[in-house]
């Protein structure tokens, strides 16, 4: 099916704070969408919403046809901005840790990733930089062949060399049959990579448009756009 | 290699870049061109703004699909030519108006024209 | 499961290891203690059981502290694994661990030749090193230990099924209530004058001056009483509760 992530009038509220409200939108397959909102717009909710970490307050989700669960989570590969490894490990434990458990690990894509980012099988994972780890948590969920990739700030603390890294990266292992969705800040060198945007603004999705027809009907790029719309954030 | 404007559609900037190549004579007649991944690759772009830049292209017989092959240069000179022409159009367009707003009118803008190629033109060595 | 299994091992393969060698150690202390250097019989003994419930404690807070990683470290609950084998997984590394400390206790104590000033109590510790009673031993341990588990986990996915800075308190209110509720009710059922093991063998009365003379008949493996049926539909119901808890109401 052409359609590989249905998200269905999703509201999400903690406690008394409401974190999405009626947010619905669909993705198709073979396109890099970029998330975007100020902090707190409610990106990383929804993104932990679409992986299964957390259960919406109403609405669904849906990805590859089935209800996030179980089944989804094989075929969903999210990165969060948070160490996706156990102090113990070594790099080469971390890949392992990822072949044991999803059927849909490419080692061999894995390996050559792993060269392409310079990283070393042997290193601890705990004695690593932060781009260097922020490097590794890429490789790690993009050597799945997974359906959806979600990817919070893949760029955002990084130097600018692991920048021009991980963006090679994207577009070196695109998959027609795969999308990605990416949170950024930082608009100006990723905004090329982007098929579509999808922007939320206090928990409200209030924009998804193609990034071309953003530039040629409002002759502005993605970067002046957010900047207007998020003024007075 | 190119510095890409982000306030304009990419695919039409990767098309005038590809189209000034081949005016110039870096990409010839029948040769092959980049493939998208390569070229996705090369830009840091999307692939599928590669792909819309070359169905354009095609549509405009500049590029043409070799079952199998991969995509080749046109070889129909008046092609290029035509390609030629246009860039030379928008440009002269650009010019002419702007010379207008100057306030120059059309017999001036002519002879500044003339004088400005031909110093141009010994500047690079042209004329004897 | 047993990936599960491999990657929590791997997590605790250090502790495990200071775990047993340090139990080895002060084992072979006592021993020596007793043959070279004199010391009473009933010391060594009990010095062998506090070493044998200190490592069985530890090592159980090891396993508690697994399963607090896997409900709530992101990587562990990306995994597309169903909560029967999250739960599976941990009470199999429970078991393993006891059955480890479990292997060095006796150990000890088949090296130990301890005598004590009552003869009853010698019998009886004769006995318990024979075969049959030595299995229902470990198979009561096993019991205690996938029970006490199950309450641990329980309590666990209680507590981590809330928020806020009081929901530990939650999880201990859980196994508490839970541990006086089910004893509660077994005294209901059965009567006061029950106890745990002797719910789990049977002996051929209950006479408050154990006489074990050969001619006592024992059952050891007296599982089908009423107190340890309780306690199995008490399992089975922590169990679907940490399974429910785990799959609908655990959010990060």
């Amino acid at each position: 099916m052409s359609v590989v992530l249905e998200v269905k009038d999703i509201h999400k509220s903690y406690w008394r704070k409401t974190a999405l409200s009626d947010v619905s939108f669909t993705i198709e397959r073979g396109k890099v969408i970029g998330l975007l909102g100020s902090n707190g717009s409610g990106k990383t909710t929804l993104m932990k919403l679409i992986a299964g970490l957390t259960h919406p307050t109403s609405g669904s989700i849906k990805v590859g046809g089935a209800t996030v669960g179980h089944d989804t989570k094989r075929i969903v590969s999210y990165m969060p901005d948070i160490p996706l490894t156990e102090g113990w490990m070594k790099v080469k434990d971390a890949v392992s840790f990822y072949r044991d458990f999803y059927a849909d690990f490419d080692h061999a894509k894995a390996h050559e990733m792993i060269s392409f980012m310079r990283l070393n099988e042997q290193d601890r994972v705990s004695s690593l930089s932060k781009g260097m780890q922020e490097r590794l948590q890429l490789t790690l969920a993009l050597s799945r062949n997974a359906s959806l990739y979600l990817l919070d700030e893949p760029i955002g603390g990084v130097d600018p060399v692991a920048r021009g890294k991980i963006l090679d990266a994207l577009v070196e292992y695109y998959n027609p049959e795969s999308s990605i969705i990416l949170t950024t800040h930082l608009l100006t060198d990723i905004e090329r990579i982007f098929d579509e945007v999808i922007m939320l603004k206090q928990g409200k999705l209030i924009l998804q448009e193609d990034v071309e027809t953003i530039r040629m009907k409002r002759g502005k790029s993605v970067d002046e756009l957010f900047k207007e719309v998020y003024a007075e954030c | 290699m190119i510095e890409f404007d982000n306030n304009l559609p990419i695919y039409m900037q990767i098309m005038s870049y590809l189209k000034k190549q081949i005016i110039v004579g870096k990409l010839k007649p029948s040769d092959k061109i980049p493939s998208v991944r390569e070229l996705a690759s090369e830009l840091q772009i999307n692939p599928n703004t590669v792909q819309r830049t070359f169905s354009e292209l095609e549509r405009e017989g500049i590029v043409e699909t070799r079952r199998g092959l991969g995509r080749y240069v046109t070889s129909e000179e008046s092609i290029i030519m035509g390609i030629k022409k246009e860039m030379a159009g928008e440009l002269i367009e650009h010019f002419i108006q702007g010379m207008q707003e100057l306030g120059f009118a059309s017999n001036e803008i002519i002879s500044i024209v003339s004088d400005a190629v031909e110093s141009k033109g010994e500047e690079r060595g042209d004329n004897p | 499961m047993l990936k599960l299994l491999k990657y929590n091992w791997k997590m605790n393969s250090l502790s495990l290891y200071i775990v047993l060698v340090s139990s080895v150690l002060l084992y072979a202390l006592l021993v020596i203690g007793k043959y070279k250097w004199g010391w009473m019989d009933e010391l060594v003994f009990v010095g062998g059981v506090v070493v044998s419930s200190l490592s069985s404690l530890i090592l159980l807070v090891m396993t508690s502290l697994s399963y607090k990683h896997q409900l709530s470290s992101y990587h562990r609950r990306l995994l597309p694994l169903s909560q029967l084998e999250e739960i599976a997984s941990i009470l199999l590394l429970g078991v393993v661990y006891m059955l480890l400390a479990a292997t060095l206790t006796f150990a000890f104590f088949a090296v130990l030749d301890v005598n004590f000033n009552s003869a009853e109590v010698n019998k009886a510790m004769e006995i318990l090193l024979q075969p049959k009673p030595l299995i229902s031993s470990i198979l009561f341990a096993l019991w205690n230990t996938i029970t006490l588990l199950a309450l641990i986990m329980l309590s666990m996915a209680t507590t981590y099924s809330f928020r806020g800075k009081y929901r530990a308190w939650i999880g201990v209110i859980v196994f508490v209530g839970f541990s006086l509720a089910v004893d509660y009710i077994t005294n209901l059922v059965v009567g006061p004058s029950y106890d745990q093991y002797f719910a789990f063998i049977k002996f051929g009365s209950y006479e408050a001056d154990i006489s074990l003379s050969e001619s006592l008949p024992v059952d050891w493996f007296h599982f089908w009483s009423v107190p340890m049926l309780i306690a199995a539909l008490a399992l089975v119901l922590k169990l679907a509760v940490t399974h429910y808890l785990m799959k609908k109401r655990i959010q990060l």
